[in-house]
């Protein structure tokens, strides 16, 4: 009996759609352009935010030694930096490389700084894991004895980290607005779909039709909706980037972004997501709207 | 069949219904009659459980619905047959899917639906009419299938409320004919109307509402305004 009553209600569902033709084709309409938004708006914001990861990355901060401190002491100095959680990355260069360097800029030169006795001193660049511990580790490497001076813009470290941080708030807080205005007009969407039948569900209790029965094909047409308006977005997206491929590289390079991804892999992933997003979706939607008609 | 009991009910601080006292026994074809707004509807809302009343109690086949849990509601539904002045159809359902509904709601078996639906619907006479939906039938055809889809679980009271309100006297009469037929099986009928002719003419029990209140119950009744 269970299954005979999930199977008509299955059945239901799906014959009710394709009678209320519009209705259902508004609901899938609405819940499509919303899921395209939030879409767009996430390959966006994935694509602005490995940019604005890629600006702290390029800063870094340069440790210059003392003419005079020995090498092995330096490099015992650059392991233990090595073992810091919060360093990412270390680069040594010692006093001859430094002169090498120099060299290939200005041919010629080494002979006669030679001569003087090597002016370069050794360094070590650092890069730290995140933009904002490169203060930290600046000031935990500062008294060391081996150390002369170190290079970095605290002014521009500063600005990035707020910057960066700022921006990432603001993306995340846009993100939070458009989820809930999201949320929202599906709601209404399938409320007012609801509404507009809410006689169907007062004759369904009037003869005799459990509260399941009556609520179960609402739902189950929400969830279609939702994932059928999740698979449209899925797919016009994915063509949509097909489509304006080079377009796209030419923006990314103008903006100095990263190409927003929308390929097979991403776009399958990102559907999959979606549909069991957009069922949810539609299946709390139901489940609330109906309660405001159920049980009168 | 069923008891009333000193039944009161108040929308607000209206009284739309009095102590009011009937016992229908099975088999009564009971007219309640009386101008809008005197509790006709009402009291066939507290028969289907769709209203609770404030005060008094109703038996229904000896049990007291007061006591019926929510649970178990649309199980007691399912043995009172409803016809109302707008049909309550489903719209996107054909005739033969909205009768078979209220089987399919009780978990009936497809074969049982596909030998019921065809009878009930012959009964009302529509069997041509089985893939006709609501908006391509007239009334008289929708008010049919209404009753049909009552009768579908051979149900032991049938209510009719206002069966002929939205039909021209013609068609009205077809149905009133239509439900003697039904209580000469032995189906319990009441019905609420308005209609003087109606009443007058089938001469059956009458019983007149008037502020909420029973004035008159008379078995072979006329309409009297």
């Amino acid at each position: 009996m269970l299954w005979t009553s999930l199977w008509r209600v299955l059945k239901m569902s799906l014959t009710s759609m394709w009678r209320n033709g519009w209705l259902t084709i508004t609901a899938i309409s609405v819940m499509f352009l919303v899921f395209l938004t939030m879409n767009v708006f996430i390959i966006f914001g994935t694509s602005f935010n490995s940019a604005i990861q890629s600006i702290g990355d390029k800063v870094d901060f340069t440790i210059f030694f003392k003419s005079d401190a020995p090498e092995d002491q330096i490099l015992q100095f650059r392991d233990t930096l090595t073992h810091n959680a919060l360093v990412k990355d270390t680069a040594y260069t010692s006093k001859e490389q430094a002169l090498e360097i120099y060299d290939q800029q200005k041919p010629g030169t080494k002979a006669t700084l030679q001569d003087y006795g090597n002016p370069f001193s050794a360094s070590l660049d650092i890069k730290t894991s995140t933009p904002a511990s490169l203060d930290s580790v600046a000031h935990s490497v500062e008294n060391n004895p081996l150390v002369k001076k170190i290079k970095y813009s605290k002014q521009t470290v500063d600005a990035i980290n707020r910057g960066t941080q700022l921006l990432q708030q603001v993306g995340m807080t846009l993100l939070v607005f458009l989820a809930i205005i999201a949320f929202l007009v599906v709601l209404n969407t399938v409320r007012l779909a609801i509404y507009t039948r809410r006689h169907e569900i007062e004759i369904m209790q009037l003869v005799g039709a459990t509260d399941w029965f009556v609520r179960g094909p609402f739902i189950i047409e929400a969830v279609y909706d939702g994932a059928i308006a999740a698979i449209l977005s899925t797919v016009v997206l994915y063509f949509v980037f097909a489509h304006f491929s080079t377009q796209l590289i030419d923006l990314s390079y103008l903006f100095k972004i990263p190409k927003p991804d929308f390929g097979l892999f991403a776009a399958i992933r990102s559907g999959l997501y979606q549909i069991v997003l957009g069922a949810a979706l539609g299946a709390v939607s139901a489940w609330v709207a109906i309660r405001q008609h159920i049980g009168k | 069949m069923i008891l009333i009991q000193g039944v009161s009910k108040k929308y607000g601080n209206k009284f739309v219904l009095r102590n009011i006292n009937l016992n229908i026994a099975a088999g009564d074809f009971v007219s309640l009659i009386g101008p809008s707004g005197v509790g006709k509807s009402s009291l066939m809302r507290l028969l289907i459980k769709e209203e609770k009343c404030n005060i008094g109690k109703v038996f229904v086949d000896g049990e007291d619905i007061e006591y019926i849990p929510r649970g178990r509601v649309a199980q007691y539904r399912r043995k009172i047959g409803t016809v109302f002045q707008d049909f309550k159809l489903l719209r996107n359902k054909n005739a033969f899917e909205n009768v078979a509904f209220a089987l399919e709601v009780s978990g009936r078996s497809y074969r049982q639906i596909k030998d019921i639906v065809p009878k009930v619907l012959a009964l009302v006479g529509l069997e041509d009419k089985a893939n006709h939906f609501p908006n391509e039938l007239s009334g008289g055809e929708q008010q049919r299938v209404a009753i049909a889809r009552a009768l579908v679980h051979q149900p032991k009271i049938l209510l009719a409320d206002e069966p002929t309100g939205n039909l021209d006297s013609y068609t009205g009469w077809e149905i009133i004919q239509l439900l003697q037929r039904i209580n000469n099986f032995g189906t319990t009928v009441i019905m609420a109307t308005h209609d003087q002719n109606i009443v007058n003419a089938i001469r059956r029990r009458v019983v007149a509402l008037e502020n909420g209140i029973v004035v008159r119950d008379q078995y072979a009744g006329r309409y009297i305004s």
